[in-house]
């Protein structure tokens, strides 16, 4: 790799996304060391850390400390108990040697008759819209069902998933162990029907470790369901086949590291792997394929060439598409956000701290509304590319504050739209995407996921056993690692340097967030060649000698036979006796002898090859560098930033790694400092302050020192002083009881909801603790991982209402955000008032 | 047209030290008569308290209860009006109030850290900075500039007393969970309680509506921001208190100088809000 390239790899993680609004990055860089120290352990405020030590001082305060060791303690076995069962089925597919998922003597998971299909219908959608779903639907599933037979299953109803569901519970509910997939307790593919806010991102990613999991999320669009049923159905039952063709698309922006690593490091590697039918130590491709050299870089990677690879001139538009690129974010709640989210940003975008106009990126609304896409898969390496969920999911793991990036979890239009069009499956990622999806820390390519995925893929796999192979694979396997090494550093802190711990867990997460939206048994309806004709080969002209004569017997009976008379014929030959047998045609070996043996002819809807494009020069080191430097404006106090920027490792694919905003506050380490940074920032616009006058001070008698005895034990106040001191000290015992009892609660948060005839009676019930007459609706409890456990009561006369549950969920929010300020905000008291009294006279 | 209440009961601040520093709310004693004490019966800074009086009036708000009522802890009272709409504005008011007060604790506490003891010196009266610095010099001196007497020994009882009263205000705010109730012209909307841990129980009205739902929640922000502000507050006058101690070498000074911090950063917020005020009156 060339040292420009790896430079970049180096330095500070770019914790970012470019704003579709500013051109800037989201948030500020955060090193890995930082990062890294807060991966290392269970969250153990630093608040909390220096209140015990403080306490250690102070004999009386003992038993805080213990409660406060014990509730990290606490943590750390909830946490491995959590992390347990999922880690487990993780390790087990890294380790199983068997290269599927599924029970052994299931057979061949490609083939959905062994391994059965399956639709999966969210508890909360309304009746009416899921049986609209179904019958749209109904084309697909015959059609599966009829492949499946009796391991076809929808999951509805009472087995429909409920919300707030894990994994396993939804697995023990229904009686399904975990672990191998076996078909007959639940289909190997899924397809979850319903948004992500019904069916939460982070099921899907479970319920993907073990098996072949696609999403369906048209939102009402009904109509969409029904023509993507009919996509499916054209192309399983050949009524649209296309020609093996294999497209790339990779900009490479001016100035942006993020970009110039894809290009160079993926997408060219990949282009040059796939171009070989049969690499060593690589899936040999069962066919030739067509691999279209990339559209990479200035003039190639446009909006309007994306557009055209998309249905916009079918000539060009491939089989099978593979884009690496940022992906478009917005912030919160913008108006764009549900359309254009996950958008690519093409070529066309000149680079770091430009302006993004809307033409420089393609989103949902570029596609050609004409354009067909019958059959198409693609691959979109960007940012939110498939989806974004509501809540931060990285910001939430490393700061332990979950900012919501978006009004509800949702998945990205532009996925939908080409599905809409005829697109069989879009896999892309959920989130931001990071370099070392394909980066190593050392710098090394690692490709080989997306390798195994395209290779399996063009060999006419399901698009969800591309995946589980490859993606599913490199995440159970980080994820295996992870865990072992995160429980190595509670021994030995040098196990893993800062830098190292950083990529691990980062890479982990990122391998886990690729999603396929779509039928995961949907496959390319790429062309099979003819069978051999039934045409017998011309030998040539065979001679045939004249017959000997026959030799007549010796009528004599004292004649014995003589020994020169001739052999008899010899029998068994269809042809005249002497000749030697015709040989029978044996049938071609394999399609591939038979196809080399004559023409094959090709069966009607194959789209044309697209026309070469002119071969892209990549560019040298030198002009790599000229590249990253052009078109930069770089001020004397931003050139710094730019330094730093160029020697950024990871990189998201939102936006360039060009100049990231300097933040004025560090990064923040706790919730405290989050907050402080966030007050000040949402500070109304208070005008700046008129001068107040300075105080005039005129000099006087310097006084004597201060006693060395306490002025108050001097004038025999000692009782007073004593009596201030405990009470100081019994508030402080209070706070730091409070902030103990708080803490062991707080593996757990809880909000319930109640409804009640009489609130004012409530109240009195309250003070005088009596029994309160309330009737509980809802309750949620956030677990310490982030994960929410939802209950609903089932027997509610009025059924759920819809503005109850909204407003709960708000409440949920609220009580996570203000759990964790409030906290910081005690713990940061008591430090102060412990120091007061260690202090003291 | 009713107007907004936003009341605090339990806390239980004199009038001495003033009402609610945030400027939100209006400190109650207690709604009910369980309490035998009110605001205005504790003793204030002015008249000359003895050790038994403040004693009292710390019992008489913990114990004097009828049989069968319990110690209600803090109150947040929100009465709206029915207009949702201005309902709507009154919160958001006062909600960014609250986060002023915030970023104007981080002033009154850099100006805390600016202040230096050093020379001894006498400044003009009609700024925070100067009373608190009269106040330490005050205690600073009081050994040499009174004699052991009565006068003297008063003055740190003062001090002490005031103290005393001001930490079991601030021990309430961090010994009770925070309950919220809501009304809207007049009719309850809800009421959530939140505890230590931070759990949440909302208990609502029947047949409430999304919009009054909406107030609800916004009142509960406004009610822990304002409590992060108070304990925000205590966080700045107790690490205000111990670093003047240190600078005017005055041991044991962290305690006493509770009340006095406790003043100036009150003054300094009270200084803003009337800058920001003047600043955005209108001509």
């Amino acid at each position: 790799m060339p040292d420009d390239l790896r430079a970049h790899i180096e330095g500070d993680l770019v914790f970012n996304g470019i704003n579709a609004i500013t051109g800037e990055y989201g948030q500020p860089p955060l090193s890995s060391e930082k990062l890294a120290r807060l991966i290392r352990g269970v969250p153990l405020p630093r608040d909390y850390r220096d209140l015990v030590e403080r306490q250690k001082r102070l004999a009386d305060l003992v038993q805080v400390e213990d409660r406060l060791q014990r509730v990290t303690d606490a943590q750390s076995d909830l946490q491995a108990k959590l992390d347990e069962v999922r880690l487990s089925e993780l390790r087990f597919k890294a380790q199983n040697p068997t290269p599927w998922p599924t029970i052994p003597g299931a057979g061949d998971p490609a083939d959905v008759a062994n391994v059965g299909w399956g639709a999966i219908f969210p508890a909360e959608m309304h009746p009416n819209v899921q049986e609209e779903i179904k019958e749209a639907l109904q084309p697909l599933f015959d059609l599966r069902r009829a492949q499946a037979g009796d391991l076809f299953h929808i999951y509805e109803g009472g087995s429909a998933y409920r919300s707030g569901e894990r994994k396993g519970q939804f697995l023990e509910r229904l009686g399904v162990g975990p672990g191998l997939a076996d078909p007959r307790e639940m289909p190997f593919y899924l397809l979850l029907v319903g948004t992500p806010e019904e069916i939460p991102y982070s099921f899907q990613y479970q319920l993907d470790v073990m098996r072949a999991v696609g999403r369906l999320d048209f939102g009402s669009d009904i109509e969409a369901y029904q023509n993507y049923a009919w996509s499916i159905v054209a192309a399983e039952s050949g009524d649209i086949v296309l020609q093996r063709q294999a497209a790339f698309f990779a900009p490479t922006n001016r100035g942006d590291k993020a970009t110039q690593l894809s290009a160079q490091v993926l997408v060219q590697p990949l282009y040059e792997n796939l171009s070989v039918a049969a690499p060593e130590f690589d899936i040999a491709l069962d066919h030739d394929w067509d691999v279209v050299p990339p559209f990479m870089g200035e003039g190639q990677a446009t909006h309007d060439q994306l557009q055209r690879l998309l249905g916009g001139d079918s000539a060009q538009t491939p089989a099978l598409l593979f884009t690496a690129s940022h992906g478009i974010e917005f912030p919160a709640n913008h108006p764009a956000q549900l359309r254009q989210q996950g958008a690519l940003l093409c070529q066309d975008w000149p680079g770091p701290g430009a302006d993004v106009l809307r033409n420089h990126y393609f989103a949902a609304e570029d596609v050609d509304t004409s354009a067909d896409l019958t059959g198409m898969i693609a691959f979109f390496f960007a940012c939110y590319g498939a989806g974004t969920p509501q809540l931060d999911q990285f910001a939430s793991q490393a700061f332990k504050v979950r900012e919501k990036i978006a009004p509800r979890s949702f998945t990205a239009a532009l996925p939908q739209q080409l599905l809409k069009q005829g697109a069989l499956a879009v896999v892309g990622h959920v989130e931001r995407a990071w370099g070392y999806s394909f980066i190593s820390p050392q710098g090394r390519g690692e490709n080989q996921a997306f390798i195994t995925a395209m290779r399996t893929l063009m060999n006419g796999a399901p698009i969800g056993i591309a995946t589980d192979c490859s993606f599913d694979m490199r995440y159970a396997e980080l994820s295996s690692d992870l865990s072992a090494d995160l429980e190595e550093l509670k021994w030995n802190p040098s196990h893993l340097s800062d830098y190292e711990l950083a990529y691990r867990w980062t890479a982990n997460n990122d391998a886990r967030s690729y999603v396929v939206i779509g039928d995961p048994a949907a496959r390319l309806p790429i062309a099979e060649p003819a069978p051999a004709p039934d045409v017998q080969p011309d030998l040539g002209v065979i001679a045939v000698p004249e017959p000997e004569p026959a030799v007549q017997p010796v009528e004599d009976d004292s004649v014995p036979w003589a020994e020169d008379a001739p052999a008899p014929p010899l029998l068994g030959f269809e042809g005249p006796p002497g000749v030697p047998p015709v040989p029978e045609v044996e049938p071609a070996e394999s399609i591939l002898e038979a196809e080399v043996w004559q023409e094959v002819s090709v069966t009607p809807v194959v789209k044309a090859a697209a026309p070469e494009p002119e071969p892209v020069a990549l560019p040298v080191e030198d002009e790599l560098v000229d590249t990253t430097m052009a078109g930069i404006s770089v001020e004397d106090d931003s050139v710094s930033r730019v330094e730093d920027a160029l020697t950024s490792p990871l990189l998201s694919f939102e936006g360039s790694p060009g100049v990231p905003p300097v933040p004025e506050v560090e990064p923040a380490e706790s919730i405290l400092e989050a907050e402080v940074w966030q007050e000040v920032s949402v500070t109304p616009a208070v005008k700046a302050a008129a001068p107040v006058p300075e105080p005039v001070f005129q000099p006087v008698p310097v006084l004597p020192a201060a006693l060395s005895d306490h002025a108050a034990i001097g004038y025999g106040l000692e009782d007073q002083f004593e009596k201030l001191k405990a009470s100081l000290k019994s508030f402080t015992d209070q706070l730091a009881t409070s902030l103990g009892d708080a803490a062991e609660d707080i593996v757990t948060l809880d909000v319930r909801t109640y409804s009640a005839s009489d609130i004012a009676a409530v109240a009195e019930a309250l003070d005088s603790r009596q029994a309160i007459r309330a009737t509980l609706r809802a309750l949620t409890r956030v677990a310490f991982d982030g994960d929410l456990q939802v209950y609903v009561p089932e027997k509610i006369d009025r059924g759920v209402d819809p503005e109850l549950w909204s407003i709960h969920k708000a409440m949920v929010e609220e009580a996570q955000v203000s759990r964790a300020n409030f906290l910081a905000t005690m713990a940061e008291l008591a430090a102060r008032l412990l120091d007061s009294l260690r202090i003291g006279p | 047209m009713a107007a907004s209440r936003f009341i605090l009961t339990g806390l239980g601040l004199s009038p001495l030290e003033g009402e609610d520093p945030l400027g939100i709310w209006e400190l109650s004693a207690s709604r009910t008569t369980a309490f035998a004490a009110t605001a205005e019966d504790v003793a204030t800074a002015e008249d000359v308290a003895t050790a038994e009086d403040v004693a009292t009036v710390e019992d008489a708000a913990t114990t004097a209860l009828p049989p069968g009522a319990t110690e209600q802890g803090l109150i947040w009272r929100i009465e709206l009006p029915a207009s949702r709409r201005e309902a709507r504005s009154e919160l958001e008011t006062r909600l960014t109030a609250a986060k002023v007060r915030q970023a104007y604790l981080e002033t009154a506490e850099k100006r805390l850290s600016d202040l230096h003891v050093g020379s001894a010196y006498s400044a003009q009266t009609d700024s925070a900075e100067s009373a608190l610095l009269a106040e330490v010099m005050a205690l600073r001196g009081s050994a040499v500039a009174y004699d052991a007497g009565d006068t003297g020994a008063v003055s740190f009882l003062h001090l002490y007393e005031q103290c005393e009263a001001l930490v079991a205000r601030f021990r309430r705010l961090v010994q009770y969970y925070a309950r919220v109730e809501t009304s809207v012209g007049g009719q309850p909307v809800a009421l959530t309680i939140i505890d230590w841990s931070g759990d949440y129980e909302v208990t609502w009205q029947d047949g409430v509506g999304p919009a009054d739902m909406a107030l609800h929640l916004d009142a509960i922000r406004l009610v822990l921001a304002s409590r992060q502000a108070w304990l925000r507050l205590v966080s700045v006058v107790a690490s205000g208190a111990l670093s003047l101690s240190i600078k005017a070498s005055v041991p044991g000074g962290q305690f006493l100088l509770f009340p006095a911090v406790y003043r100036f950063v009150r003054d300094v917020l009270a200084g803003l809000e009337q800058v920001q005020a003047s600043q955005e009156a209108p001509g």
